[in-house]
């Protein structure tokens, strides 16, 4: 972490590693604490080590930032039909931090979070669908409202877990990344992960998931990647497309 | 003691000791006994261990299984035979066990017909794929002969009632022993076997072997050690050739001269003559796109002559069904031409084949003779090859290989050692079996020759990673697999599921069927999921005979559509065979026998003819050979085994070239090249671009990086070391990572019902090997996984060998300078790059590779 930067992105929002500032506000996306009991039920035998890594990776974005509020964009928690004990426990112990770090938590409700709620309640926080902030629709994106109630210029969504694979010889790098583009006529964000058990899908090469993403060409969205901090402009899909044809 | 059967015993001494009834029906059958019958069935009817070596279709299968027939017949006419298991047969395909479950009805039923009575006699088959109703019958009537793979033998030691009826088992035939000892499921196989003589006692060993070397370390491996000492075993070797016609064919007059279209479009003229000619024709290539672009080609070419009836590809990417139907098609003899990677060189059924086409080297003697042993498939019939060579360099090759098959010089087999992977999965399979006490465990592991070496540290790890000591305390319930009471000295199982999670997980091969190739909503086809990973929007790639171009990969589905041109599979995507080590020598063997005749100015007449001679080719072969040779000596020197050739050359753009002609194969090549480059990278912290063949490699970069400096800070002593280094962020290792978990039981593939999911796919093996390396350096799974590179996948043996060469002068180094790359280096420099060696960190990757993509879009 020797070279901090931040990027702006959009007219109110900067890039601070992988969350967005917008305004006096954090936003993360895509936490999916419990993660590695839900792959441990798949006889995916790992340990569970990434609660330390959120922790540890969020401790020095707000000590970067300064910033006191914070939103968590969706996917707090990672089983969709119930909530296994890492989660209970995971998650209470997750709020419990932010209560103690931040004057305001906003949760925006994710696909996964059906059962968020039953926490986040007893802490009395709670939970979203959306939050409208400095001419920013923030919402988690796996499905569009009627986009005629809301009148920001700027959707700002998680759900996708974008990352761009750079490949070169036999080798290949996964780099998480944010999207900038468009939806219908508006402009669009996409933040990657907040978790560190995968680097997230490869939206150059796989299909996409989110009805903001997957009805609509990103030839021209511009990516942003993120590594520990740095951030990196690599400009269009398009452009990389053609450009990183030739690094086979 | 391993001891060579030199006893014959005569046809009367023979029929003295089989039962009348088996007697009878041999001679009604058969003329007399093969020389392999002749020599094992009676120290098998003596209950002696016994390897039998010998071509395909020697008779090697009765030979085993005569004595055996002849005791149960003889048990059955007393009404002695019992409800058990007497003799369990083992085989690496399930194809091959349906086989000899066939060939066993017709003496069981004709040996009954004989004896007039109902004698009961029961075989069965039983794999992953026996259904549940089979398993049932066969707990109520077992089988007395059980015909089984090594993966089912070990499920059914932990069988709670089955393994019961294995009490009385007396004789364990392994078949094509030879394909399993190379490789994990050999080792898996032989910790089965001790722990099979663990439960019931001292059985016969019968080992089946196509054309191997040495057969003494095949024998080992067979039977194990007791005491310390290597059980006592007999080596029947009857590799008198089952009569070889065998020949190297150039497609074209002069390989040397011909541009490679001209070679190619010859090539496949003269296989569509050959195939013509001939009733039913087995092509081999040796890796899977070879198969493909061959099919592809005959029918693009010769239309009339090749449709989707009578022309087919095997190989192990396509579907279960598509292969049965193709060995069906050609047991039925409807195909004229079978094209195959590796999948048909086992011994399985296919009817008769009058002619074998290896196009390009088979790399290695025994792989040649096992292909072309599947042609004439009677014992006195010759077998019939033909090795077509594509380049010059293929051209010796299969000279030097033809040579060695005639004169039957095989070259060695390598067993893999001490793997760790493979003991957890036992460790865990003996828990579910009863408690052990850790020491005494220790030395039934250490019977099997794969483990006879095993260190206490390495085997201590294993159990230590297996109760699931590197969590915390309280997560451990749902890791451990075993407990471990070192106060006691004992281990055992853990959790209730511990039987079923075995059986439904173990076996060695990974899970490489992957992802489903989807076209127009129809599945074509499987591929790994490694090579799903690397895809790009733009590439295309052959499977099952058509071009595909990705589209886009989402979970475990790919989706494609059809294209034309050629596939544009990415160059270092590589799967072919390593040339043999053994055969490699033999090669610069015949090198330095030129580079002598040449240097003592003999005629070109004279050498041609003993090119003639020695390799047995014809004169057009020869000639070719004898001109590469003569080119390479006149432009510098010949490199040999004992002149190791070093050649700088700059290149376009002024960028310099260090080819190294250590014709060593690429096993050797790929652990030498990356233990250089990674001095060099560290030395002068530079790109160094690498290229590994079979004949040599090289190192590239845009400056002066000082080849030969950084190879004599390379000794025979440092290698291992600096070779773990230097593979320790490849992509090689985070995918043999990955399957070694999967043997370790960290991956599973079957959980409590569950099936892999998209976001289980996502957690790469790259993500788990970082984690792992940051909890423990000497992780029993990464260290097996960096074994695995080293020992299996690489040859640092070998390569070791090759150094200690150099370090006693038995081989001298020689460099010279040139503006073009000398011959021998040609087709090693024409192959491209296969990759920018950099060892950089995963952020330098990134800044390098974003810098690179920035500026190639702003042109």
């Amino acid at each position: 972490m020797n070279s901090l930067t931040t990027i702006p992105i959009i007219e109110s929002g900067e890039i601070i590693d992988l969350s967005l500032k917008i305004g006096d506000y954090l936003v993360l996306s895509d936490l999916h604490l419990g993660y590695e009991q839900s792959l441990n039920r798949e006889g995916l035998m790992i340990p569970k080590f990434q609660f330390k890594k959120i922790l540890e990776r969020l401790e020095k974005i707000t000590k970067y930032s300064g910033l006191e509020k914070i939103i968590i964009n969706g996917d707090l928690k990672h089983e969709f039909g119930k909530i296994s004990w890492q989660e209970q426990k995971e998650v209470k112990s997750f709020l419990e931090y932010l209560q103690d770090y931040f004057s305001e938590i906003v949760l925006i409700k994710g696909n996964h979070d059906n059962f968020t709620p039953y926490i986040s309640e007893k802490l009395d926080i709670e939970m979203r669908d959306n939050i409208s902030l400095n001419n920013c629709l923030i919402l988690h994106g796996h499905k569009i409202p009627d986009l005629n109630e809301y009148k920001e210029p700027t959707l700002v969504i998680g759900h996708e877990h974008p990352c761009i694979g750079l490949r070169n010889g036999e080798r290949l790098e996964k780099i998480k990344c944010f999207l900038k583009g468009q939806f219908k006529d508006r402009e669009l964000i996409v933040i990657p992960s907040f978790n560190f058990i995968s680097e997230g899908s490869d939206i150059l090469h796989e299909k996409l998931l989110s009805p903001f993403l997957n009805k609509q060409s990103l030839d021209n969205f511009e990516v942003y990647g993120v590594e520990n901090f740095e951030v990196f402009p690599f400009g269009t899909v398009k452009n990389i497309l053609q450009a990183s044809a030739k690094f086979v | 003691m391993i001891q060579k059967q030199d006893r014959i015993y005569s046809s009367k001494e023979i029929f003295a000791n089989l039962h009348p009834w088996v007697s009878k029906w041999f001679k009604g059958k058969f003329e007399k006994f093969t020389p392999a019958q002749k020599y094992a069935i009676m120290d098998i009817h003596q209950q002696k261990n016994v390897l039998i070596s010998s071509p395909t279709g020697s008779g090697k299968t009765l030979t085993a299984f005569l004595s055996i027939i002849s005791e149960l017949t003889s048990l059955a006419q007393k009404e002695e035979l019992e409800d058990k298991v007497y003799c369990i047969y083992i085989s690496p395909l399930k194809a091959l066990d349906n086989d000899i479950e066939k060939n066993l009805e017709e003496p069981l039923r004709e040996i009954e017909m004989i004896s007039g009575k109902n004698l009961g006699i029961r075989k069965a088959v039983r794999t992953g794929d026996t259904p549940q109703s089979k398993r049932a019958a066969m707990l109520k009537n077992p089988p007395h002969i059980l015909i089984t793979t090594p993966e089912t033998l070990s499920i059914l030691l932990v069988a709670p009632k089955f393994r019961e009826k294995l009490s009385h088992v007396k004789y364990v035939i392994v078949d094509e022993i030879h394909s399993l000892a190379e490789n994990k499921r050999g080792v898996h196989l032989s910790l089965s076997l001790e722990r099979l003589h663990h439960l019931i006692g001292n059985f016969t060993r019968i080992g089946l072997s196509a054309t191997v070397h040495p057969l003494e370390k095949v024998a080992r491996f067979l039977v194990g050690y007791e005491y310390g000492q290597v059980r006592e075993c007999l080596i029947v070797d009857i590799n008198y050739l089952k009569q070889l016609d065998m020949e190297v064919i150039c497609p074209v007059d002069d390989i040397i001269a011909a541009d490679p279209d001209e070679t190619n479009t010859a090539m496949y003229h003269l296989l569509d003559d050959l195939i013509s000619h001939h009733k039913t024709t087995l092509i081999f290539t040796n890796t899977r796109s070879g198969t493909e672009s061959i099919v592809y080609n005959l029918k693009k070419r010769f239309k009339e002559n090749y449709n989707q009836e009578n022309i087919m590809a095997h190989h192990s990417s396509l579907s279960k069904e598509i292969r049965l139907e193709t060995e069906n098609n050609l047991k039925e003899g409807k195909l004229k031409v079978v094209v195959s990677s590796t999948s048909l060189e086992l011994g399985i059924d296919i009817g008769y084949i009058d002619l074998v086409i290896l196009v390009s080297s088979p790399k290695s003697v025994s792989r040649a003779l096992q292909r072309i042993g599947r042609s004439g498939h009677q014992l006195h019939e010759k077998s019939k090859g033909r090795m077509l060579v594509v380049d010059r360099d293929d051209l010796l090759e299969c000279s030097v290989i033809l040579k060695n098959a005639l004169e039957g010089k095989i070259d060695s087999i390598n067993i893999p050692n001490n793997c760790l992977d493979v003991l957890s999965q036992h460790i865990y399979g003996m828990a579910i079996e009863n408690k052990w006490d850790i020491d005494y465990a220790y030395e039934v592991v250490k019977k099997s020759y794969c483990y006879h070496q095993l260190s206490k540290t390495d085997y201590l790890s294993v159990l230590s990673y297996m109760a699931g000591e590197y969590t915390s305390l309280e997560d451990r319930y749902v890791y451990a697999k075993i407990w471990v009471d070192y106060n006691k000295n004992m281990f055992g199982k853990r959790g209730r599921l511990a039987r079923m999670l075995y059986s439904t997980n173990i076996g060695t091969i990974p899970d490489r069927s992957g992802a489903v190739v989807k076209c127009a909503g129809k599945v074509v086809g499987r591929i790994e999921e490694d090579f799903m990973e690397k895809l790009r929007k733009g590439d295309s790639f052959v499977l099952g005979g058509n071009i595909y171009r990705f589209n886009y990969a989402r979970g475990m589905s790919v989706n494609v559509s059809p294209a034309s041109g050629p596939p544009t599979i990415p160059s270092w995507f590589s799967e072919q065979l390593p040339l043999s080590f053994d055969l490699a020598v033999d090669i610069q063997r015949f090198r330095d026998i030129m580079d002598s005749k040449l240097s003592y100015g003999k005629s070109k007449e004279e050498i041609m003819e003993f090119i003639h001679g020695y390799l047995y080719v014809d004169y057009n072969a020869a000639h070719s050979i004898f001109q590469y040779f003569q080119e390479q000596y006149l432009f510098a020197h010949i490199p040999s085994n004992r002149r190791l050739l070093v050649e700088y050359y700059t290149g376009f753009g002024g960028r310099k070239f260090v080819v190294f002609h250590t014709l060593f194969g690429r096993r050797v090549n790929d652990a030498l090249s990356r233990a250089l480059a990674y001095i060099i990278a560290k030395k002068f912290k530079r790109d160094v671009m690498i290229s590994v063949s079979d004949n040599g490699f090289y190192l590239s970069s845009e400056g002066k990086i000082g080849g030969l400096e950084a190879f004599k800070e390379l000794n025979s002593e440092n290698l291992v070391e600096i070779l773990i280094k230097a593979i320790d962020k490849t992509e090689t290792l985070a995918s043999r990572f990955r399957h070694c978990a999967g043997r370790s039981l960290m991956i599973l593939r079957r959980y409590k019902g569950q099936e892999k999911s998209v976001g289980r796919q996502q957690v790469k093996g790259k993500i788990l090997l970082k984690f792992v390396q940051e909890l423990d350096e000497n992780f029993s799974i990464l260290k097996e996984a960096r074994r695995e590179v080293i020992e299996d996948y690489m040859d640092v043996k070998n390569a070791q060998r090759v150094l200690e060469w150099i370090e006693s002068n038995q081989m001298e180094i020689k460099q010279f300078n040139t503006k073009i790359p000398s011959p021998f280096a040609f087709n090693l420099v024409a192959q491209g790059y296969l990759d920018v060696l950099k060892y950089e960190e995963r952020i330098e990757f990134i800044k390098r590779m974003h810098e690179a993509i920035v500026m190639e879009i702003r042109g």
